[in-house]
């Protein structure tokens, strides 16, 4: 590291990522996120299979975030900003697909209503495993959360290191499936915390 | 046969802008007010080979200026009209869809997902995030998939490739293709994309 002199006998917190974070962007130049509070998830697909999951990547994102956290319900939770809905449609060359509404040029990047996800209609069967659609989960929730893609040959970062890679088999199923520090720290310090967009400085 | 399911695959993706049990923009105007919707999708690795399979028509031309801009049949997306001026046709991959010889042909329409409309007196834009709206002026090679009188991009996104000093630079933010073709010299993508339309045998 050069440019920079310490202070002596002053404390320093670095925290050193493997991958340089990527914000996804509002038309009003503001990152992308759900309103600081806890979100509710919903979904109408049946089965243990997509429940364990979601269950499972909320519990890990909640775990990791300060100032929002989520929890999946049975209960319909409508259209506002505080729901999730996860569904699934025949995406003949996509693995999944997110869609949610801002206000626009006015926003603060906020979600304003109808955040849905929407996983490709094969979840469900045995080619796509448990930690495959764990994968897919976090990865569809972190773009919600502020994170763009790590595009390869644009922002590469190994998938060991990010929940975010892209482009990704839609079968891809790693060992560990959920945000990692890459992932969640430039949550917490820059999207919900107001600190530095840049790759350095957290 | 394989190659007719993923037409008709493709075909249900284009005629489908949107998913399951969505709601319409007029509907979430009257909640909302003006509105910024972005669609992300998460694209699997795709070659170029996969896409020419789709292709009806390679074109290289410029995109002209006035784009307009539509509510999709359902409701539920925008889809913007481009002319592409002083086509070229570099390649007819699909005979059986399209009937013009090789070379100059007359301006032609390309849609792409996404764009600004006016609904019930509310601005709404809609972003599909993976292709930026396309600029005046933007010379490219489009691969295309005819849709009635017009045109729409092969993979939704993918297959549009910007023509910059001479060399390919992508305008899709997704999927490997982009990312391999970026910087390669015009003749040399030219001539790849001939030599993989010989080898899918049209």
């Amino acid at each position: 590291m050069s440019g920079y002199q310490f202070e002596a006998d002053n404390s320093v917190t670095m925290n050193v990522l493997a991958c340089a974070p990527k914000f996804f962007l509002s038309p009003s130049n503001h990152i992308v996120h759900f309103q600081p509070t806890q979100i509710q998830i919903y979904t109408a697909l049946s089965g243990t299979k997509i429940r364990d999951a979601i269950d499972a990547v909320a519990t890990a994102y909640s775990n990791s975030l300060s100032n929002v956290s989520f929890v999946r319900t049975e209960v319909d939770c409508g259209t506002g900003p505080t729901c999730l809905r996860i569904d699934d449609a025949s995406l003949p060359n996509a693995c999944a697909a997110t869609a949610g509404n801002t206000t626009g040029n006015a926003s603060n990047g906020e979600i304003t209503g109808n955040a849905t996800i929407t996983l490709r209609s094969d979840w469900s069967t045995s080619s796509i495993t448990p930690n495959a659609l764990k994968y897919r989960l976090a990865h569809e929730m972190g773009h919600y959360l502020g994170l763009d893609d790590h595009y390869d040959g644009v922002n590469p970062c190994d998938p060991t290191y990010s929940v975010m890679h892209a482009p990704i088999a839609c079968d891809y199923s790693p060992n560990d499936p959920f945000p990692k520090i890459s992932n969640y720290l430039p949550i917490n310090n820059t999207v919900y915390a107001g600190g530095p967009r840049t790759s350095c400085g957290f | 046969m394989f190659k007719t399911i993923r037409r008709a695959a493709l075909a249900l993706l284009a005629a489908s802008s949107v998913y399951a049990q969505q709601r319409s923009l007029r509907e979430m105007v009257a909640v909302e007010g003006d509105l910024h919707r972005f669609i992300r999708v998460s694209v699997p690795p795709t070659s170029l080979r996969e896409l020419l399979g789709e292709t009806d028509v390679v074109v290289r031309g410029i995109v002209g200026s006035n784009p307009v801009a539509y509510l999709s049949d359902d409701g539920t997306d925008v889809l913007t009209d481009y002319t592409i001026q002083n086509p070229q046709i570099i390649a007819l991959v699909n005979r059986g869809t399209t009937t013009k010889a090789a070379g100059a042909i007359g301006p032609l329409t390309v849609t792409q997902f996404g764009g600004t409309v006016t609904v019930d007196g509310h601005q709404v834009s809609v972003d599909h995030v993976a292709l930026p709206p396309l600029k005046a002026g933007t010379e490219a090679v489009f691969l295309l998939v005819r849709s009635g009188e017009k045109y729409r991009i092969v993979g939704k996104y993918l297959g549009v490739f910007a023509i910059e000093n001479g060399a390919v630079a992508t305008l899709s933010l997704v999927g490997g293709v982009g990312v391999e073709q970026r910087g390669k010299a015009l003749n040399s993508f030219v001539s790849e994309l001939k030599d993989t339309i010989r080898g899918l045998g049209r």
